[in-house]
């Protein structure tokens, strides 16, 4: 069964179609990118999956089950976690905190729980910091563990989201362009990562960057004015005729 | 009155004004949730004791009352307002302060209208010796009560949550937390403080009206919370501190000098220059939030 499916999806803005009957498919251990020019519908629709906005027509299918028009915070719970295309951290709080508030904790996150639970909590908090440790050594981060996230520069911003989506123990990621002004090599690791977590989860990555989806990618759909036009493996997607017209206006 | 009874007057308002900032620092400091109507809970709980207390029930219970009726009265409001962006959160609230006060003023068969309530009991009045230094002991309790438990809160779980919300409060959604039940709850414990701190003003005075709770008591606590430093717990006990000595300070200031101004006037001067001052060159205030770090 595919992790992620999406039906028929429509969204329109006023009288814009953001999206039309977009389907899609991630499946569990497969890098399945979305690339198509700006304006084209890509973020609109990890928006739309990830519930910040309903759609107007379709469908999303989470492991076989409905969660279309659900609030993000419940679709999220569920294993379907998303970065922006801007690093949103948090950025008045310490790289670590930033981990460990996105581990799940729903027993203890309430005013009771926090004031009265105070085994279970202590608990939760050496269980969360040790998943942020080794979450920050993956990623390579540990070194910045202290620092205020809104110090860390566009690169290790992109780090850190992504390391805190990974603390909420996701099963599809979907990432708003992961390595957009990132620095070259900076972005390869990134995309090393990804690969090395790969065959626990699924993704959706939206990237425009030829030579790593190329690398990376098993799996390429090309949108353009809302509409899916073109899919198949990123060989064949990206040397074809159409996404070229796409991307150029040839 | 002597300089001793002056200042520990000056100290039991300090403890009443800091548990009241302590109240805005969580809703506003941690959790960026704009409460310009803090006044009206404050109301709620000196009103509700001060009803309760003279129709003869005992002070622990007139005064956990006074908490409990603002923090209904919080959720009250918290369940359709803090769905709102921030600004109009604050607009909200601002009406919802102007309307507990024209509900004080105007519904005399409950409230006495203008006139105010006096003769408010209080609380071991006869049994001890110095009345106003054990009101300071009773004062002083309860808000290191209440900064320590706001204290633990801030650095828990719970607080956490109500920060990220603070920084981006999409992003705390896309991370699967239930942020409208977090502000709810925030919002609502908040209220039930400052319904404490509204209580034992009540029972201090043993005198309350309308004119007390004016905007301006919100807008006191507001500058208190940015000079102390928002989101500090040591901080809005601090702010408390400066605000309420500044306030004490003008009217001294008026037997010995002869200026054209009326104190109370300067004073709302002043703390307005004060809160723009450190808007501009110290915003993070007097004591800076706590930064979570391990080894």
């Amino acid at each position: 069964m595919s992790l992620l499916v999406t039906e028929s999806l429509g969204k329109s803005f006023g009288g814009v179609e953001a999206l039309r009957k977009v389907s899609i498919e991630v499946e569990r251990g497969r890098i399945v990118a979305l690339i198509g020019p700006n304006g084209s519908g890509k973020s609109t629709l990890i928006n739309v999956i990830s519930g910040v906005y309903p759609p107007d027509r379709g469908r999303v299918l989470f492991e076989g089950r409905d969660i279309t028009g659900m609030p993000p915070h419940r679709i999220a719970e569920m294993g379907v976690v998303r970065t922006f295309q801007v690093p949103r951290v948090f950025r008045g709080m310490s790289v670590v905190e930033n981990l460990m508030v996105a581990a799940p904790g729903r027993e203890v996150e309430t005013v009771t729980g926090s004031l009265l639970k105070r085994r279970q909590v202590r608990g939760h908090e050496a269980e969360c910091l040790r998943r942020a440790e080794e979450v920050m050594e993956f990623l390579e981060i540990h070194h910045m563990r202290n620092e205020y996230a809104g110090s860390l520069s566009g690169g290790q911003q992109k780090l850190l989201a992504l390391a805190r989506a990974l603390m909420t123990k996701p099963k599809l990621l979907m990432l708003d362009e992961p390595v957009a002004g990132v620095a070259p090599a900076l972005a390869r690791r990134i995309f090393e990562k990804i690969l090395e977590l790969r065959s626990r989860l699924g993704f959706l990555i939206i990237e425009h960057n030829m030579d790593v989806l190329l690398d990376f990618a098993d799996y390429v759909y090309v949108m353009h004015r809302g509409e899916i036009v073109a899919r198949g493996a990123p060989e064949e997607v990206l040397s074809s005729r159409q996404v070229l017209e796409v991307y150029f206006g040839e | 009155m002597s300089m001793l009874a002056y200042a520990v007057d000056a100290l039991i308002f300090i403890n009443i004004y800091a548990i009241l900032a302590l109240s805005l620092n969580l809703e506003a400091g941690t959790a960026r949730l704009m409460n310009f109507g803090k006044v009206a809970f404050f109301a709620i709980g000196a009103y509700t004791s001060a009803l309760l207390s003279l129709a003869g029930y005992p002070f622990p219970l007139t005064l956990a009352a006074g908490a409990l009726l603002a923090g209904v009265a919080g959720l009250g409001v918290a369940l359709p307002a803090v769905r709102l962006r921030e600004d109009y959160l604050a607009i909200a609230s601002i009406a919802f302060g102007e309307i507990i006060r024209l509900i004080l003023l105007n519904e005399r068969w409950l409230t006495n209208g203008p006139v105010g309530l006096r003769g408010i009991p209080q609380p071991l009045r006869d049994a001890v010796p110095d009345y106003q230094l054990f009101y300071l002991a009773l004062t002083t309790v309860f808000m290191v009560g209440t900064a320590a438990v706001l204290h633990i809160l801030t650095w828990s779980p719970f607080g956490r949550v109500l920060r990220a919300i603070r920084e981006d409060e999409l992003v705390a959604q896309a991370l699967g937390k239930h942020t409208f039940g977090f502000k709810a709850r925030a919002f609502a414990l908040g209220s039930g403080i400052a319904g404490l701190a509204g209580a034992l003003f009540a029972h201090y005075l043993s005198f309350i009206s309308p004119d007390m709770f004016m905007p301006t008591v919100t807008f006191a606590v507001w500058t208190m919370i940015v000079v102390g430093g928002r989101g500090s717990v040591p901080g809005a006990v601090a702010g408390a501190g400066v605000v309420v000595l500044l306030e004490r300070g003008t009217r001294v200031l008026k037997d010995y000098t002869s200026l054209g101004v009326e104190p109370s006037n300067l004073r709302m001067v002043l703390l307005g220059l004060l809160l723009i001052l450190f808007l501009l060159y110290r915003p993070q205030g007097v004591i800076r939030e706590g930064k979570y770090e391990v080894d």
